[in-house]
C-alpha cells in the first residue's frame, strides 16, 4: 500500500457507537403501528403423518387475529437451497408429515406476542407416529425408514473424485481411522427474526421484509417464489443483524409465512424466535461420519488419501447437502498428495436441517486430514510438525490444482507454521511436556498443531458502486450484507483510500434490496475481496472521472490533479487554491462544460466485480492444553494462531474474525454437541444443555500473520472470516489427544467433555513406560 | 382467561407471611433467579409472587460476639464482597460467587438457594459444613432448623406453607480453622453442578485434625454429609493415606443418578476427588489460620 495509507490500520469500527449505545435496530426492535405478532405451533414428534390439526381453540383464545396450517396458506412446497431436487420439497409449513422436531406445522398471530404464544399452546395436533431416523449411516442402510418415499432412498447428495486405477499404491504402510465431526449449533446471539409490512416503496401489492438475513436478495428471491411475485416487488432489508455464521446465509420457512400472513391480514406481522426454538428450528452444521485412510512410506511421505464421509443432512435437504463438494475439494488440506479417491453421500434423517456454519463443509475437510497426519505421526514414531513439513505444498507449486479439483492461488505454507511455532516456543513446549511427564504431574499436557488451507469467495461476482452526490457525500454500495463483520467500517476506508474523504462524508448503503440493485451477499468470507474490490475499483473510476472535470476547469493537465488533503475535493499538486470541491465536481459532471469525449453524467460508477475464481487462505495453529487426569476436565491454556489472509485492510478487524473464529473452532473440540435421544427429541435446546463456551473458557490467544497477497483481486485480499474455526479446531483436537497418549489413546471423537476424557483415562491401559 | 399474577412486596416478615398464608397459590421470592426460569419452562404460575427483598431484616450481613446474622434475602453479591466475613467462612464465600454469573449474584439469595432445593445447588454444601442454622418464621413465632435439614428432597423443603426463613446464624469458626468448597463443571462459570463438595478443617497447632466435615452436593437427592471421611482425617496428621480415604468415603456416600450431567460412575469418581481437594484446601487455609496463633 502506498505510504500514509489508510489500509492497514486498525481503524476503530464506525458502528460500534450505534450498538453500544442501543440506538442500532435490529428486527425485533421494530414496531411499526399496527403490528401484530406470529408464533409458530412446532412439531414435537420426530417423524409423524398428521392426521389432524385442529386450530379452533386458537381461533377463540384472547386477542388471536388468526390461526392458519398449510391448508389455509396454500403455498407449494420450496426447495429451500437451489440445487435441491423437487422430491425434497419443504413446504412453509408441513402439510402431511413432520420430519424433525421444531418443524413449524401452524402459525397463529395475535395482538401481543405472549397473546400469540398462549394461543399457540392451544392447537391441537392428532400425530401418528412413524421410526425416527438419527444416525445417517442408518439412514442409508438398506431397508431404513424413508424420509422421502418418492425418492426411494434417503440418499440426498452424493459427490465423487476418483483416484485413477492403481494410483493407491507405492505405500508401505496405511494409517486409517473413523472420525465423528459432530453435530453443533450456530448460536448468534440474535435469534431468526422477521417482519413484515404490506406495501414495498409505494408498490401496495409488494411486500417489505425485514430479516436476520446474511443475503437479502436470497430472502427477497425466496418470498418472491412463493407469493407469486416478481422479486422487484419484495424489498428486503437486513437491518442490524446480530451474527449468522452461515446460519443466517438461507432464508427460513418463517420468512415465507409472515410475508404471506401480512398480505393476508393486511398488517404488519413480526415473528422473533426464542432461544429454545432457535436450538431446534435454526440449521446446524457439520454432522458428518468419515472413514480415512492415508497410504505413506517409512519415511512419512504421503502416497494416497482415501476418504469417504456420510454427512446428515437432516430433515429437509439444504445447504447441508451441498457442503461435502467442499470437503471434497479441500480433502488433501495443505499437502501433497499424488492421488486421493473421495466418496461422500448425503443423508436425510429425522433431525433439523443442516446448513452452512462457520467453515461449512472445510473445517470438516481439515478435522479429518490433520487426523489422520496425526495418526500416522503416531504410527511412525515421528514428531507431528516433521512429518507435516515433509508434505506440505511449497510456493513455487502455485497455482496448483489438488487431485480433487481444487485450484489454489498462492500459499507459503512452511512460513505460517514456522511463525506458528516460532510464537509458540514449540520445542520448548515439547521440553516442559517431558518435564512433566517425567515428574508424573497429574495435570497432562497436551500440544496440538495444525496446518491448514480452506477456499473462500468460490462465488466471485458481486456488485458494487460509488457515487459523490450532489452534496458531496460519497455513497459507496455493495450487494454484500454485513451481520456483524464492520463493511461499513472496511468499505469506508477503501473510499477513503482512494478519494480521500473522511469517513464522516461516506455513506455505506447495503442490506437493502431497493437501494441496491442486485447482489449475492456475505456467505463464504467474501466480502471484503470481492464487494471490498468492487468499491475499491468503482472509487478508482470515480476518482479518474473526477481528475479529468477537474483538469478541464482548472485548465491543468490530469497528472496534477490529486486529492485535497482536507478531504474537500481535488486540487492541483502543490496549488492548494486551485480546487474543486467534491459538490462542484459532481454538480460538473451532470454539466455541459466537460472534456472532449466525455458524456455528461453522475459522478459515479458501478460494477459486477468477478475475481473469477476462489482464494485459498491458510495458516497454521498450536494449542496446548491441560487435562485434569483425575477429573477429565481438558481446559485449552494457550492458543497461537497464524493466519494467512493475504493483504490485510482493518488489522482490528481482521483480530475480531480469528478470534471469535477461533473461539467457535475451539468451542467444537471441547464443549458443543447437538444431541439428540434415539425417539429424534433434542436434548440440548437451550444453553444450560447445549455447552456454549463464554470468554472465560477460553485463553487470551497469540495471534499473528503472514501476508501472501492473492493476484486475484487489486486487494490482495482473502477471506478470514472462517480460518479461526477451520484451524483451531484440529489443533485443539489434536492437543488432547497429545495430553492422553501416555495413555495409548490415539483417538477420540470430540466434544471433549470432562466425562468422555475421564472414561478414556480409566479404560485406558496404563503405559509400559 | 386466566387471573393476571399478583405481586406483593410487604415491609414486614409478618405481612409477608399473612399473604402467603391467605393465598394458597402464592409464592414468595427473593432473587427469583430459579422461580422465574421455572415459570417460563412451563411450571405453574404462582397467582402471587411476594418480593421479600423490601423486608429490612431479611437483607444485610451482621456480626454480633462471636455469631454471624446473614439475611435469608441478602444477594450473595454481598456476602461475597464482605472481606471480613470472606476471611472467616472463605469457602461458604466461594460457594457464593460460583453461582450463575455476576447479574444473577446480584439478585440470588442463600435463602432462596436452600429452599429451591436443588440437588445441585452450590452453597448448601458449604453452608452445612459449617453448621449453619435457618432461622424460620412460623405461625407461633420462630424456630431454627440446621441448614442440613431444610432440604427434604428435590424441590421439596421442612417448610409450612407459610413458613419463610428469615436468616441464617453461623458461629464463627474456632482458630485453625477453614472451610473450602470446589465444584465440577464443564464451563468455567454460567453451569450447574455436575458434583459439588464442601470441607471444613480445624487442626491443632501440631497439624493434627481436630474437627472435620464433608459434605457432596449433587450426588444424591439432597446434600450428603460424609462421616466417614470425617472419622477418617479427626485425630491424626492430614496424611496422604488420610486424604485417600477421604475420597474413597466420599465415592462410596455417593446415592448420584445418571443424567445429561454425568452418569453414576464418573460423579462417584469426581466427588472422591473433589472431596480429597477441598479438605485439603480447607487445610491448608486452616494451618495458614492467624487468628488463634497467639493462643
Amino acid at each position: 500500500m502506498p505510504s500514509g495509507s489508510i489500509l492497514g490500520n486498525a481503524v476503530p469500527r464506525l458502528e460500534d457507537p450505534d450498538l453500544l449505545t442501543g440506538a442500532a435496530r435490529f428486527v425485533a426492535d421494530l414496531a411499526p403501528p399496527g403490528l401484530a405478532h406470529a408464533a409458530f405451533v412446532r412439531s414435537t414428534m420426530a417423524h409423524a403423518a398428521i392426521a389432524g390439526i385442529d386450530v379452533g381453540g386458537a381461533e377463540q383464545a384472547p386477542g388471536v387475529i388468526g390461526a392458519f396450517t398449510a391448508e389455509g396458506l396454500g403455498l407449494d412446497p420450496q426447495p429451500f437451497f437451489y440445487i435441491i431436487p423437487p422430491v425434497f420439497g419443504r413446504p412453509p409449513l408441513a402439510a402431511e408429515v413432520v420430519r424433525f422436531v421444531g418443524e413449524p406445522l401452524a402459525v397463529v398471530v395475535a395482538e401481543t406476542p405472549a397473546q400469540a404464544a398462549d394461543a399457540a399452546e392451544l392447537v391441537e395436533v392428532d400425530y401418528e407416529p412413524r421410526p425416527a431416523l438419527i444416525d445417517p449411516e442408518a439412514a442409508l442402510e438398506p431397508g431404513a425408514p424413508l424420509l422421502f418415499p418418492a425418492n426411494g432412498s434417503n440418499l440426498a447428495s452424493e459427490y465423487s473424485s476418483k483416484a485413477e486405477p492403481g494410483a493407491l499404491g507405492g505405500h508401505d504402510l496405511v494409517v486409517s481411522g473413523r472420525f465423528v465431526n459432530q453435530r453443533v449449533a450456530a448460536a448468534p446471539i440474535e435469534p431468526t427474526a422477521v417482519l413484515v409490512e404490506p406495501g414495498a416503496g409505494g408498490d401496495d401489492g409488494g411486500v417489505t421484509v425485514w430479516c436476520t438475513s446474511q443475503t437479502p436478495f436470497g430472502a427477497r428471491d425466496a418470498v418472491a417464489a412463493a407469493l407469486g411475485l416478481d422479486p422487484g416487488r419484495v424489498r428486503a432489508i437486513a437491518p442490524a443483524v446480530g451474527g449468522g455464521f452461515g446460519a443466517k446465509a438461507a432464508p427460513y420457512p418463517e420468512f415465507v409465512v409472515t410475508a404471506w400472513l401480512a398480505r393476508r391480514l393486511g398488517r404488519p406481522v413480526k415473528w422473533v424466535e426464542t432461544r429454545s426454538e432457535n436450538l431446534v428450528n435454526m440449521v446446524h452444521g457439520r454432522d458428518y461420519v468419515q472413514y480415512y485412510e492415508l497410504g505413506l512410506t517409512r519415511d512419512g511421505d504421503f502416497r494416497w488419501l482415501r476418504a469417504r464421509a456420510t454427512a446428515n443432512v437432516g430433515a429437509y435437504p439444504a445447504v447441508g447437502a451441498f457442503l461435502p463438494s467442499f470437503t471434497m475439494s479441500m480433502a488433501s488440506g495443505p499437502y501433497q498428495i499424488p492421488a486421493v479417491d473421495f466418496h461422500a453421500s448425503g443423508a436425510v434423517t429425522t433431525t433439523t436441517p443442516l446448513g452452512a456454519f462457520r467453515g461449512a463443509g472445510r473445517p470438516e475437510a481439515t478435522a479429518a486430514i490433520e487426523r489422520i497426519v496425526d495418526l500416522a505421526a503416531a504410527e511412525l514414531d515421528m514428531d507431528p510438525v516433521e512429518l507435516r513439513r515433509r508434505n506440505l505444498l511449497s510456493p513455487d507449486q502455485f497455482p496448483y490444482e489438488t487431485p480433487t479439483g481444487a485450484v489454489m492461488d498462492c500459499g507459503d505454507y512452511q512460513r505460517a507454521l514456522d511463525q506458528a511455532l516460532e510464537t509458540a516456543g514449540y520445542d520448548d513446549l515439547r521440553a516442559e511436556q517431558r518435564r512433566r511427564r517425567l515428574r508424573g504431574d497429574p495435570k497432562l499436557m497436551g500440544v496440538g498443531v495444525s496446518v491448514y488451507v480452506e477456499v473462500t469467495g468460490g462465488l466471485s461476482q458481486e456488485y458494487g458502486s460509488v457515487e459523490v452526490t450532489a452534496d458531496g457525500t460519497v455513497v459507496a454500495r455493495a450487494g454484500t450484507s454485513s451481520h456483524g463483520q464492520g463493511h461499513a467500517t472496511s468499505f469506508t476506508q477503501l473510499v477513503g483510500e482512494v478519494l480521500g474523504v473522511p469517513p464522516d462524508r461516506v455513506r455505506v448503503v447495503h442490506s437493502d434490496t431497493f437501494e441496491v440493485p442486485r447482489g449475492i451477499g456475505t456467505i463464504a468470507s467474501r466480502s471484503l475481496q470481492i464487494a471490498g474490490s468492487a468499491v475499491f475499483k468503482t472509487a478508482h473510476e470515480v476518482l479518474e472521472r473526477a481528475r479529468r472535470i477537474a483538469a478541464h476547469r482548472l485548465e491543468a493537465s490530469v497528472e496534477d490533479i490529486v486529492t485535497a488533503d482536507d478531504g474537500s475535493g481535488l486540487t492541483v499538486a502543490g496549488v492548494p487554491a486551485r480546487a474543486m470541491s467534491w459538490p462542484e465536481l459532481a454538480a460538473a459532471s451532470t454539466g455541459g462544460d466537460l472534456p472532449d469525449g466525455m458524456a455528461p453524467g453522475e459522478l459515479a460508477a458501478e460494477i459486477d466485480f468477478d475475481q473469477g475464481a476462489a482464494t485459498y487462505p491458510f495458516g497454521a495453529h498450536v494449542a496446548v492444553v491441560e487435562v485434569d487426569s483425575e477429573t477429565g476436565d481438558a481446559r485449552l491454556v494457550r492458543h497461537v494462531a497464524v493466519d494467512d489472509c493475504g493483504r490485510i485492510l482493518n488489522p482490528m478487524l481482521v483480530r475480531g474474525q480469528v478470534h471469535g473464529g477461533i473461539t467457535q473452532g475451539a468451542a467444537q473440540a471441547l464443549y458443543e454437541q447437538v444431541l439428540y435421544d434415539e425417539d429424534g427429541n433434542p436434548r440440548t435446546a437451550n444453553f444450560a444443555d447445549y455447552c456454549l463456551p463464554g470468554p472465560t473458557e477460553v485463553p487470551a490467544y497469540e495471534t499473528a500473520h503472514t501476508e501472501t497477497p492473492t493476484p486475484l483481486n487489486p486487494l490482495g485480499a482473502k477471506g478470514i472470516g472462517e480460518s479461526g474455526t477451520i484451524g483451531s479446531l484440529p489443533a485443539v483436537q489434536s492437543a488432547v489427544i497429545d495430553a492422553l497418549s501416555p495413555l495409548g489413546i490415539r483417538h477420540l471423537d470430540m466434544p471433549y467433555t470432562p466425562e468422555k476424557v475421564w472414561r478414556a483415562i480409566t479404560e485406558s491401559a496404563p503405559s509400559p513406560a | 382467561m386466566l387471573a393476571p399474577m399478583k405481586y406483593a412486596a410487604p415491609a414486614t416478615v409478618e405481612e409477608a407471611r399473612a399473604l402467603l398464608a391467605a393465598d394458597g397459590g402464592a409464592r414468595v421470592f427473593a432473587g427469583a433467579t430459579d422461580l422465574i426460569p421455572q415459570i417460563r419452562a412451563g411450571r405453574p404460575e404462582p397467582s402471587m409472587m411476594i418480593d421479600l427483598k423490601r423486608i429490612d431484616r431479611l437483607s444485610g450481613i451482621a456480626r454480633a460476639g462471636s455469631t454471624w446474622t446473614i439475611g435469608a434475602a441478602t444477594p450473595t453479591a454481598d456476602i461475597v464482597a464482605h472481606a471480613g466475613f470472606a476471611a472467616e467462612f472463605p469457602g461458604l464465600a466461594e460457594a457464593s460467587g460460583l453461582i450463575g454469573s455476576d447479574q444473577i449474584q446480584n439478585r440470588c439469595t442463600w435463602g432462596g438457594n436452600l429452599v429451591n432445593a436443588s440437588p445441585a445447588a452450590d452453597t448448601p454444601p458449604a453452608l452445612i459444613v459449617n453448621d449453619a442454622k435457618a432461622v424460620i418464621a412460623s405461625a407461633g413465632g420462630e424456630r431454627t432448623v440446621a441448614a442440613a435439614e431444610v432440604a427434604t428432597g428435590p424441590g421439596a423443603t421442612c417448610l409450612g406453607a407459610d413458613e419463610i426463613i428469615v436468616e441464617f446464624t453461623l458461629a464463627s469458626p474456632p482458630p485453625r480453622t477453614a472451610d473450602a468448597y470446589l465444584r465440577l463443571i464443564p464451563r468455567t462459570e454460567m453451569d450447574i453442578a455436575v458434583v459439588g463438595a464442601a470441607a471444613r478443617v480445624t487442626l491443632a497447632p501440631d497439624g493434627a485434625v481436630t474437627a472435620a466435615a464433608v459434605a457432596l452436593g449433587a450426588v444424591a437427592p439432597t446434600v450428603v454429609r460424609v462421616p466417614d471421611a470425617e472419622a477418617a482425617l479427626i485425630g491424626g496428621p492430614l496424611t496422604d493415606d488420610a486424604l485417600e480415604a477421604v475420597a474413597q468415603a466420599a465415592s462410596a456416600a455417593c446415592r448420584p443418578i445418571d443424567d445429561k450431567r454425568g452418569t453414576v460412575a464418573y460423579r462417584r469418581r469426581v466427588a472422591g476427588v473433589l472431596a480429597r481437594r477441598a479438605v485439603a484446601i480447607a487445610a491448608d487455609r486452616a494451618a495458614a489460620d492467624q487468628r488463634g496463633a497467639s493462643s
